[in-house]
């Protein structure tokens, strides 16, 4: 072995110019690896702590509904998906509260609404309804510029800095804390119209546009704005009849019933008795058309170590089966929608472009050792004919291309090492609302993931033993006389 | 018992569509210790023959005996031993590792397989070697610090190195000036003396054959005329 080890390392200082083209490539190679795999870990990481911390909690459960639910809602609202209340809410709340994991909570309903600012036009935005007690304990997310932040039980909204920066700009109307704005809302159960005092002007704490078209609102009005009313959950027995009727299809008949009388005289006359039939009883729309108080449409647990929430989801999904109750726990993950998975598709995206860099510098170091083979074929041959069996010209091979790839590797690992620290140090901006979701905030401080640092070394090992296979091929195909001819 | 022996040993090499038939069924015995040239023209097949006796290269047909071994049929594991076991090479080209010092040349063929030395004795044995071949002052040096005569003088030296019972040398002074020529022959003489080594080598030289005591002369693949002195 100790011979191989000296063949390896000459030939490599002899052959220095095909030892640098290889070993650049490897260190460049191994050094983007390891830059953008730690930017990925620490991106990832900080996508996971603020939404953890400002918006999703640990562990969100919700309704059992189709498709990726999010406190956002639907990921793809056509409009008909509805997003469900948690069923028996007050029996799901005590089971969550009594779980030891959970060291707080809260609950939110998820809705859209316009704000309407008359002739000049409407504009859009996200409400979040709240419970301001629980959802400030929990999420320390907003700092308030104007005006306070809502008290329980009290009616009104918080709108962004930037939102009201944007109404000013787009439509020339200056908002602010004390003023009034109509706001409309498209429910289950028609439009609804509703006066809302700005409570409070916010900033989000984490830079991130997308989420500026997020107002919190007393979740109230935001059921009432999205028509949750008892009605909306109570089940309406119809009888035979009723049912008949709501499947006519004669038009004439639905009316046969006489409202209008023959007065004396033959003049028509309205009788009071007969308009009330026609209304009916209204007291049980009345009674339907009450908001419903107990809807909400997501829990948010925060646990006391994040680690506990993998088996936490896995209980309350086992219990809510148990229970025949329709609903589901889910990570931060899918509780961030589409803010969750950004992170992990540019990271399988960036992967893929490593593999394609990486098979790129499988076949140029494989290129340059086939090159390295022939021009040794006299040495591989006397080697043969003084007795060297096929492994040890194998192992000879290996040995240089793994010694070149390791050495270069290093040099890679710590060229990345000193990048990332570097680039912790002065932090990249995100430029635009792409990379603030990507890194979950406005500036991103790098570190060096340790395994990224593993990852890369597992990735050199395979570039060193998949470039030396076709080599070695050729390598093993020389045979003594075959080299002495060359020669 | 001869240390090698060849029966109707026959060799065609395909040259594109056409065959060429280097060894036309040849047949000779060589005794240990023999000094023996293997002499003839360009092409009249010495290379061939000598590449088949250290089983660097197969026969189309006949045998090919090694210490009573026929080398036919052996896998490449089996016959890179018995190469290893058996035989000593010395190139026209010297070939030499480029990267190994005279010393790590010559103690290379000892690292291919188990060893049977202990440090001290191996150390002890290439110091002889080196010694006997004259290249005391140069065991540090790398081959392309040395002259065409010092390098095939590390050359026996590794062929030397595993006290191998048969050394061949295809054209071992073909690269080399007369004066240096003569030299490197008398010394594997003096080596095939007192060590008893058998030594098979070609050349076209006509000095050199003179020094060797058992002469086959070939021409066009086949044996002109065997002679022993």
């Amino acid at each position: 072995m100790p011979v191989l080890i000296t063949i390896a390392l000459r030939n490599l200082r002899e052959h220095k110019a095909k030892t640098l083209i290889i070993g650049i490539i490897v260190a460049l190679g191994i050094a983007i690896l390891v830059v953008g795999n730690s930017m990925m870990a620490t991106a990832a990481l900080g996508v996971r702590k603020s939404f953890i911390d400002n918006y999703t909690g640990h562990v969100m459960v919700s309704g059992r509904g189709q498709g990726n639910l999010s406190i956002f809602g639907y990921a793809f609202n056509t409009g008909n998906d509805r997003v469900p209340t948690i069923p028996r809410y007050e029996e799901v709340l005590r089971y969550i509260s009594s779980q030891p994991e959970v060291a707080a909570s809260t609950s939110q309903v998820t809705g859209f609404g316009i704000i309407n600012l008359e002739e000049n036009g409407n504009d859009f935005s996200m409400l979040f309804g709240i419970e301001p007690e629980s959802y400030r304990a929990m999420f320390d997310s907003i700092t308030i510029l104007q005006g306070s932040y809502l008290e329980p039980g009290e009616e009104g909204m918080l709108i962004s800095e930037k939102r009201i920066k944007d109404i000013k700009k787009e439509f020339g109307i200056s908002l602010s804390a004390g003023d009034s704005i109509i706001l409309n809302g498209l429910g289950q159960t028609g439009f609804k119209v509703r006066e809302m005092p700005i409570k409070g002007v916010f900033r989000f704490n984490l830079k991130n546009e997308q989420l500026d078209v997020i107002s919190f609102i007393d979740v109230q009005s935001l059921r009432y704005l999205n028509g949750m009313t008892v009605g909306t959950k109570a089940e309406i027995k119809l009888e035979e009849d009723e049912t008949a009727l709501l499947e006519t299809s004669d038009m004439e008949g639905l009316f046969e019933e006489v409202v209008v009388e023959k007065g004396e005289g033959g003049k028509a006359r309205l009788s009071e008795e007969s308009l009330l039939n026609i209304l009916g009883d209204t007291s049980g729309r009345e009674r339907t058309s009450r908001v419903d108080a107990g809807a909400w449409h997501f829990i948010l647990l925060k646990l006391k170590d994040g680690a506990y929430a993998p088996g936490l989801t896995a209980r309350l999904n086992r219990w809510f089966g148990e229970q025949r109750i329709e609903a589901q726990a889910v990570d931060w993950k899918a509780a961030a929608g589409g803010f969750g998975r950004t992170a992990d598709v540019i990271r399988i995206v960036f992967n893929v472009v490593i593999l394609i860099v990486s098979v790129v510098a499988v076949i140029i170091i494989m290129n340059t050792l086939v090159v390295s083979v022939i021009e040794r074929t006299s040495e591989i041959g006397t080697m043969r004919a003084l007795g060297a069996q096929k492994s040890f010209v194998w192992r000879m091979f290996l040995l240089e291309t793994l010694t070149i790839s390791l050495a270069f590797g290093a040099i890679g690992i710590a060229a990345g090492a000193l990048t990332i620290g570097i680039l912790n140090l002065i932090g990249i901006p995100a430029s635009n609302v792409f990379l603030q979701i990507l890194f979950g905030g406005g500036v991103l401080h790098p570190t060096l993931s340790l395994s990224s640092v593993a990852y890369a070394f597992a990735t050199v090992i395979l570039i060193g033993i998949l470039a030396h296979l076709y080599p070695v091929l050729i390598a093993l195909r020389i045979t003594p006389v075959r080299a002495i001819q060359t020669e | 018992m001869a240390i090698v022996k060849l029966t109707n040993v026959r060799k065609v090499y395909p040259l594109g569509k056409v065959e060429v038939e280097a060894v036309k069924g040849v047949n000779f015995e060589i005794e240990r210790g023999d000094f023996i040239s293997i002499a003839g023209p360009s092409g009249s097949g010495k290379t061939t023959i000598l590449n088949m006796i250290g089983c660097i290269d197969t026969p189309t047909e006949g045998v090919v005996e090694i210490e009573g071994q026929a080398t036919n049929g052996l896998s490449d594991r089996e016959i890179t031993s018995l190469r290893h076991r058996t035989i000593g090479f010395i190139f026209q080209s010297f070939n030499l590792v480029p990267v190994l010092d005279v010393y790590e040349n010559i103690e290379f063929p000892l690292l291919l397989g188990k060893e049977k030395m202990s440090k001290k004795e191996k150390e002890e044995w290439l110091s002889l070697l080196i010694e006997e071949v004259g290249l005391t002052k140069w065991r540090d040096h790398r081959p392309n610090e040395l002259s065409g005569g010092q390098r095939q003088r590390v050359a026996i030296a590794r062929a030397l190195a595993t006290k191998p019972k048969i050394i061949l040398a295809d054209e071992p002074t073909g690269n080399l000036d007369s004066k240096t020529g003569e030299s490197i022959i008398e010394l594997m003489k003096k080596i095939n003396r007192e060590q008893e080594t058998t030594f098979i080598f070609s050349t076209h030289d006509p000095t050199i054959v003179a020094i060797a005591d058992h002469v086959i002369r070939l021409h066009d693949g086949t044996i002109e005329s065997e002679e022993r002195r």
